[in-house]
Parts: C-alpha cells; sequence; structure tokens
C-alpha cells in the first residue's frame, strides 16, 4: 500500500510538473523577450480551461478540437496584449507594462465570473480505466497528460533551436538593438513570441482541466509557481524551465501526498532564497 | 517646493473642514466611508513612497494586515489595553519590514514586485493555516473595542463612529504631514532619485540601500498603525481583507492621481474611494471598471490626474504666446 501511494504520486509528480513547464516555459520565453512579465498568463490557462470545458463538456467535441479551439483564443488573447499593452509600452520602464496586466487580470477573471459563475468546474477525463504494473495500480489520466506535454515541449524545443525564426526570437531576447538592426522585422518577431507562449499557456489549460478542476481564480495560484520555476531556472532559458518545474512538481505532489499543502511555503521560499543568493537563476547567464 | 500663500490657506480650510464634516453629517453609512478612506489614503501614501524609489510594494495590504492582526491578538489574547497595543501594531509590521528589505531590497523593479506578491500570497497561507494564532479562515473576533477617559467622560469606541472618524482623520493627517516634509527635505530629495539613477547617488556618498530600507520601515509602520484603526473598526479580521488585489486598488489610486507628489497619492484615493461607491452595487464587477482605467491610465496619462492644471495652463500659454509672436 504504501508502494501504491509512493508510485501515484510519482506519476502526479511527473504530469504535475509537465504541466508546470509547459506553462513556465511560455512565461520565461515572453517575459525575455518583452523584458516585463505578463502577470495575467495564469488567466491564459485559466481561459484554454474554460475552452476546453465548453468544448469537450457542454458542446462535446472531443480534446483534439479543444485544443485548436484554446491556442486560437489564447493566441488571440496574446495578441491583443500585445497591440493593446506591450506594444505601446514598449519605451517604457519595464514596470509600466507589467502594472497594465494586472488591470488585464482583473478585467479576465470578472468576465469569466459573469459568464461561467464561481463554480469551479470539470471536463470529463481524456483517457480513463487503470493501469496495472506488478503490483500497482496505476490512473491512466495520466498518461495524455504526460504524452501530450512532452510533446509540445519537443516541439518548442526544436522550433526554437532548429529553425531560422527560432534563431530571431533568440537574438530578440538577447540583444533586441542589434536584432533590429540585423533587419528583422520585430514587430512581426513579438506577435509570434506571444502565439508560441500562447500556445503553451493553452497546451497547459487544456491539459489541466481533465485532471484538475476551472474556476475565474485558478491562474493565480499557477502563476505564483511559474514565477518560482522561472525565477529558479533563470530568466528566458527553457532548460532552466525544466529543471525548475521539475523541482517545484516533485516537491509540491509529494509535499501534498506527506504534508498536506504547502505550495505557497516552497514557492516563495524558492523565489525569495533564489532572488537573495543567485539573482539569474540557476542557468542564467545575465 | 514651497506652498504659496493661498495653498497654505487652502489645506487650512480643508482641514477645518474635514474637523467640523461629523457636526453636520450623521449619516453611519458616510462617516463610515470617510473612515475608510483615511485609512485608505495612508496606505496610498506609504504605496507611493515605495514608488518614487522604483518599487512597487504588492505585500502592502500584508504589512496593513500584520497591524489588524497584531492588534487583535494582542486584545484579544493578552488583554492588553487598545492604546499600549497601537504603537506595538505599528512597529512589528515595521520590524517584519526590516527583515524582509534586509535581503530584498537587494533586487530591483519587477523582481521586488514579484517578491512582495509572493510574500503577500504565503502571508495569506499563513493567515488562513496557522488557526490557533490566526484564527484561520473565520478571522479572529470580536475584537474589542477602544475606550478614552478624559476626566469623568467615557468615550466608548463601539457606541460613536464619530470617534473612528477623528482617529483616522488624525492617523491620515499624521501620515500626510509626515510624508510632505519628508518629501520637501534633502531626504525626499534623495529618495525620488533613487529611481532616476541609483548608481550616481551612490557615488555621491549615500547609502542607497540604508535609505531604502527607512523608506520601506516608515511606509510599512504606517501600514500597521493604519491596520491597528481598521480592526477593531471592522471589528473582525479574516485573511480575506488582506489580499494582494487591495493593494492593487491602492495602487491604482496612486497611479491614477500621479506619481509626482503626495498629494497626487491622496487625491487619486479619493477618486478612488468616489468610484467604487458610486459602483458599490456592483462590488463584484468592480475589476471591469478598474481594470481598464489603470490600463488606460498607464497608457494616455502616466503622470496623473494632478497634471492635469499644469498642463491646462501651458497649453493657454502655448496658445496665447503664439498669437503675441504672431501679431
Amino acid at each position: 500500500m504504501q508502494l501504491q501511494v509512493l508510485a501515484q504520486t510519482f506519476v502526479n509528480a511527473i504530469s504535475l510538473s509537465l504541466i508546470y513547464i509547459l506553462f513556465s516555459v511560455g512565461l520565461t520565453l515572453s517575459a525575455g523577450v518583452f523584458d516585463s512579465w505578463n502577470f495575467a498568463f495564469g488567466e491564459f490557462v485559466m481561459a484554454a480551461g474554460f475552452i476546453t470545458y465548453l468544448v469537450t463538456s457542454k458542446w462535446k467535441l472531443g480534446y483534439p478540437l479543444a485544443f485548436l479551439a484554446a491556442m486560437a483564443f489564447v493566441s488571440l488573447l496574446g495578441v491583443i496584449f500585445e497591440k493593446t499593452i506591450f506594444y505601446p509600452m514598449r519605451n517604457r520602464p519595464s514596470m509600466a507594462p507589467s502594472l497594465a496586466t494586472f488591470g488585464a487580470v482583473g478585467i479576465l477573471q470578472t468576465v469569466a465570473l459573469l459568464i461561467f459563475g464561481g463554480n469551479a468546474v470539470g471536463t470529463p477525463a481524456i483517457m480513463s480505466g487503470q493501469a496495472h504494473i506488478g503490483k500497482i495500480v496505476f490512473a491512466m489520466e495520466n498518461l495524455p497528460v504526460i504524452i501530450g506535454a512532452l510533446l509540445m515541449i519537443l516541439i518548442l524545443f526544436l522550433f526554437i533551436q532548429r529553425t531560422k525564426l527560432g534563431l530571431a526570437i533568440r537574438a530578440l531576447q538577447q540583444e533586441p538593438m542589434a536584432a533590429a538592426l540585423q533587419g528583422m522585422n520585430i514587430a512581426t518577431i513579438r506577435i509570434i513570441v506571444w502565439v508560441v507562449a500562447g500556445c503553451m499557456a493553452a497546451a497547459s489549460g487544456v491539459l489541466l482541466a481533465p485532471v484538475e478542476s476551472v474556476f475565474p481564480t485558478v491562474g493565480a495560484g499557477l502563476l505564483l509557481q511559474g514565477f518560482a520555476i522561472v525565477i529558479l531556472g533563470g530568466l528566458g532559458s527553457i532548460p532552466g524551465a525544466l529543471i525548475g518545474g521539475f523541482a517545484l512538481g516533485f516537491v509540491n505532489s509529494f509535499s501534498m501526498t506527506y504534508l498536506g499543502t504547502y505550495s505557497y511555503l516552497f514557492a516563495f521560499g524558492i523565489i525569495m532564497l533564489v532572488i537573495v543568493l543567485r539573482p539569474q537563476g540557476l542557468m542564467g547567464r545575465r | 517646493m514651497k506652498l504659496s500663500q493661498w495653498q497654505k490657506y487652502f489645506t487650512i480650510l480643508i482641514m477645518l473642514f474635514l474637523f467640523l464634516l461629523p457636526v453636520f453629517m450623521h449619516s453611519p453609512r458616510y462617516l463610515s466611508l470617510f473612515d475608510e478612506g483615511f485609512i485608505n489614503i495612508v496606505l496610498a501614501l506609504s504605496m507611493y513612497s515605495m514608488w518614487t524609489l522604483g518599487y512597487v510594494n504588492a505585500a502592502t495590504p500584508t504589512f496593513f494586515g500584520f497591524g489588524a492582526y497584531t492588534l487583535a491578538i494582542l486584545t484579544m489574547k493578552a488583554n492588553l489595553p487598545y492604546w499600549l497595543v497601537f504603537p506595538i501594531a505599528g512597529i512589528i509590521p515595521a520590524t517584519i519590514a526590516v527583515i524582509l528589505g534586509f535581503q530584498g531590497l537587494k533586487v530591483k523593479g519587477t523582481y521586488f514586485l514579484i517578491l512582495t506578491l509572493a510574500f503577500c500570497e504565503f502571508m495569506g497561507w499563513l493567515f488562513t493555516s496557522w488557526k490557533s494564532l490566526f484564527g484561520g479562515q473565520t478571522g479572529l473576533y470580536p475584537i474589542p473595542q477602544p475606550v478614552i477617559h478624559i476626566f469623568d467622560h467615557t468615550i466608548n469606541f463601539s457606541t460613536s463612529l464619530m470617534s473612528y472618524y477623528y482617529l483616522s482623520l488624525i492617523l491620515a493627517m499624521f501620515a500626510a504631514l509626515v510624508y510632505f516634509k519628508i518629501y520637501r527635505s534633502r531626504l525626499g530629495r534623495v529618495w525620488e532619485n533613487i529611481a532616476t539613477n541609483e548608481d550616481l547617488l551612490a557615488n555621491t556618498g549615500i547609502s542607497v540601500f540604508t535609505q531604502k530600507q527607512i523608506c520601506l520601515t516608515v511606509s510599512c509602520f504606517f501600514a500597521g498603525l493604519a491596520g491597528a484603526i481598521y480592526a477593531p473598526f471592522i471589528g473582525i479580521v479574516t485573511p480575506n481583507q488582506f489580499t494582494f488585489w487591495h493593494g492593487v486598488t491602492i495602487l491604482l489610486g496612486v497611479l491614477v492621481g500621479g506619481i509626482f507628489s503626495p498629494l497626487g497619492a491622496i487625491i487619486g484615493t479619493v477618486f478612488m474611494s468616489v468610484l467604487s461607491v458610486l459602483l458599490q452595487r456592483y462590488s463584484q464587477y468592480q475589476p471591469l471598471i478598474w481594470g481598464p482605467i489603470l490600463i488606460l491610465t498607464l497608457l494616455f496619462m502616466p503622470s496623473g490626474l494632478i497634471a492635469f492644471p499644469g498642463k491646462i495652463i501651458n497649453k493657454i500659454k502655448e496658445v496665447t504666446g503664439n498669437k503675441v509672436a504672431q501679431s
């Protein structure tokens, strides 16, 4: 029985870590390129979660369509953010757009509250049933989360490392002025970054919806974990987000099983310690 | 910046008006609205002073909460008299601020915002989880009411809202006086320039870190005192009263009013208070109003409401000046 709990916690930890990683990869990418933090990133996940609820529970159209709809909607949301907040304020101190996203958080949460009400809604499991390996029983609901998240992370990694557009994004992140002098169309690349980051947030929202429930303030808790991961890993670093995501996912998952919920304590502790001891993060260069 | 003659008279007039107002206004609703407004002004001043250093202290409501909880715990569980606890409720948040700032103030800008946000969420969790000390989700109540004995008269705060009005008015005026004095002195000029060019300031021999510590400590001291008035006034302290969103609405007041003078913070808070009274029926959906206000203020009005008269005067001068030049 003890082994059963341990094994299930381990699987939960992996799927939670992967969802965290999806989320924080998008967060770290946009924060690195725009040099200011998007505090409404948690609300992107919330929006994706509610779209999943609409598509799968209300209209019963299945998860592939939910994936596409959520990605399209969240990318559109990201482009709206770019056009109304981030692009007009690109030459202001980096705090200004960050503060403006607080307003967006308020608007998005209230709109969600108006449309869906304050109660948590659930979506059907992507895959039900159990798998037996030896004496240990695993719930199958985690399998699609793990596969889907790994696939998305792989695609993103290849996109950033292997394509020309990915190179452009990395260049923009490191030295915007030099990138502009090379003749890059910065406005277009910024929008692409929003779409990529939005797709990551949407994927984490769709995968989170069946495992946990969706409610208007679901993004707030996730955002804090995301900040802890990004700060731990270093701003703009995707490998850093991988390490940070696994660290926080495992710590949270195991503490939830064996100690009760201490997730706030760990997130705050990590943010405080890293900011004090190593402000550039584990993998950061700056 | 020295006050001109008419500005002095105007300030005295407003003070007199505020002191005499409860004589004519007995409605408990308005009295408590004013009371909350004064408390918010203290918090806005504390938020503003950190802003001048280039910091946003997202944990301002938490320090406000520390004051309220200190008061509630010491008066309820240790049975200490209110007026003895009142200064302690300022000193404890200030001490916590010193400890937090010792490491936290080493980072700049948005990182401090994230740090304080995490601190705020963490303390919210601690207030909820540590049931034996903070009372958990249901909070601590009933908080003993302060009583004043003047010769044979006894003023019991539980029966008169007016006494809370005067108490919070005096605190708000005291905080405003302190901050106006600071911003007119050398200390204030140092604070205002930390955000602009910290390295230059450090090179002139000023310990920037100490200045930041002083600013954070003073602001948290006032936030704690505000909490000490708020707790018995509301009669209950729960973790939900000190969320990060309370801080955002206060910050919004500071930004709307204008970020170049403590007066801007006061004007903005008054504006926000009036707005929230007008929208009281839709309190759940208020973010739909203040969200756009926050974004639009940052986009189109970065210097706030307080800059409007100056802009209009400049415009008039420009227009008349052109006419003179043409003729």
